[in-house]
């Protein structure tokens, strides 16, 4: 009997192992199979793609170089001088390929194993959408079909998905950290703020009907892109960071849960670069920050807005 | 023809993409404007373009909507004072934005040095007051009392202040154009909603 009992005990307890264990795959970041359009976006529009990839580089940099010289900043316009010529350098000759942030910064990879998950998953969310507004041939309901089985595919990995209900900006703006990386590197801050405004205004842009239209729009917010950051502070009159619904209006109404996501990330861009920057928050201290506000970017509650903040 | 149609709908969607970095698609309200006006001090005061008491020693704003004609002329103009110095004079910043939101102009107004501005410590004047902001435009539709401050707001002014409690807080006080009301917004000096309630009358 009591042979029998334990038997059944191991089997019991393998498949709450193998429960676990299976959880735990779901939370890593791996989309498969990937959809049939990935990366296509690329193909179509490589210059946009590569900048795209050189923006993902440009985050890890800026986040492995705070964490590298936390402490020992003493002339933050040199050090952000310095670390705009070599993300420059990047985005003039971007890669081809997403960067792997391990390669490229270790620290961050590990002091941020949530936020670099929610973010490489979100990010392949960005990606797909991008994919299949390129490249549908139909510009109506089965596109639209086609990125709402996308984002239920991204929704479904629950364990590394950024919310969809919109936040109030006191989620970005409201800590004791807050502002700390716009006041002490503006230019930076607004470069960041100029990629957001890029990879919104992207959708936009592949909302329109015709394929020579959107070809002829992703040209022209790229050039866009560059005239935002050719003169760094004054050439991106931003105050705020901006927010999808406001700049890709026509992309909100169509995909009404996408803006909030987005933004959503967005805003733990700057909260992560905030962590970094501000004295107020003890080195011992960055990792558990990290994973505390990575977490209030996937509840659905932690500043909830009582409504969108954008009309559409 | 429908190719016209495509063509002219394409257009207009590359105008709307590409009308201003920052742009609204609707609904700037009083409130906003002022928000706005806040968010655009801090830009001037981070980039060095304005003196650092804009940000750190603000005392009250003023909105004013501006009949206009087409959207990209000047609809809302804000004026930020700061404490009064010794002769009475206020230094101030007016701030004219479009209808959308984005700023046109700015004009820096000469007056004294501030004296005796309240120390707010972890927050500055500016945050705390953006954070009364945000209490009316991020509940105003659900609160139907805040909607004259949202929409109508035509000044505000910040003080420190006590809660219920009588622990110290940033006193924010809102009035609306057409409305007898004074909105007082209490923010927590972590800049933290702590209260608010509508009264008579501004305090002294």
């Amino acid at each position: 009997m009591f042979k029998k009992f334990g038997n059944r005990l191991i089997v019991v307890t393998a498949l709450m192992l193998s429960v676990v264990v299976s959880g735990q795959a779901k939370a890593e970041t791996i989309w498969y199979p990937l959809p049939r359009e990935a990366y296509k976006f690329g193909k179509k529009y490589p210059d946009a793609q590569n900048l795209l990839f050189a923006f993902d580089y440009g985050h890890a940099l800026v986040y492995e170089r705070l964490l590298l010289n936390r402490g020992t900043i003493t002339d933050p316009a040199k050090f952000e001088r310095d670390l705009l010529v070599d993300i420059m350098a990047i985005l003039r000759n971007p890669p081809n390929v997403k960067v792997d942030e391990g390669d490229i910064a270790p620290i961050y990879v590990y002091t941020f194993p949530l936020t670099l998950n929610l973010f490489d998953w979100s990010h392949m969310l960005h990606q797909f959408v991008l994919d299949v507004l390129a490249t549908s041939q139909d510009r109506g309901p089965a596109m639209t079909a086609r990125i709402n089985e996308i984002y239920a595919q991204y929704k479904a990995n629950k364990p590394v998905v950024i919310t969809d209900v919109c936040k109030t900006m006191l989620f970005m703006d409201g800590h004791y950290f807050s502002k700390a990386f716009r006041r002490s590197f503006p230019s930076f801050n607004l470069l960041i703020w100029s990629y957001h405004w890029f990879q919104v205004k992207l959708y936009e842009a592949l909302m329109a009907p015709t394929e020579a239209e959107r070809d002829k729009n992703v040209a022209a917010v790229t050039k866009k892109f560059w005239e935002l950051i050719s003169d760094l502070p004054d050439s991106a009159d931003f105050d705020m960071m901006p927010e999808t619904a406001r700049e890709a209006p026509t992309f909100a109404r169509a995909f009404p849960l996408l803006p909030a996501a987005f933004d959503n990330n967005h805003m733990l861009h700057d909260i992560v670069s905030d962590i970094l920057t501000s004295d107020k928050v003890a080195a011992s201290a960055i990792r558990t920050e990290g994973i505390r506000f990575g977490r209030m970017a996937q509840d659905p509650d932690a500043f909830r807005a009582v409504e969108c903040s954008t009309s559409i | 023809m429908k190719r016209s149609i495509q063509m002219v709908l394409g257009l207009g969607l590359l105008g709307a993409m590409l009308g201003g970095n920052a742009a609204f698609a609707h609904g700037v309200t009083n409130a906003k404007a002022a928000e706005l006006a806040l968010h655009r001090v801090e830009r001037l005061v981070i980039l060095k373009k304005i003196e650092e008491s804009f940000q750190s020693k603000p005392q009250s704003v003023k909105v004013e909507a501006i009949a206009h004609q087409n959207e990209d002329d000047p609809s809302f103009k804000t004026t930020v004072y700061q404490v009064p110095g010794q002769d009475g004079s206020q230094k101030s910043i007016e701030i004219v934005f479009n209808e959308e939101g984005k700023t046109i102009k700015y004009t820096v107004n000469a007056g004294s040095d501030a004296v005796n501005a309240p120390t707010w410590g972890e927050k500055d004047a500016t945050t705390l007051t953006e954070n009364a902001l945000h209490y009316v435009l991020d509940n105003a539709a659900v609160k139907p009392e805040l909607v004259p401050f949202s929409q109508r707001l035509s000044t505000l002014k910040l003080s420190p202040g006590t809660n219920a409690a009588g622990a110290p807080v940033a006193l924010v006080e809102m009035g609306a154009a057409a409305n007898d009301g004074v909105l007082r917004v209490r923010i927590k000096l972590d800049g933290t909603f702590d209260s608010a309630e509508i009264g008579a009358q501004f305090e002294e």
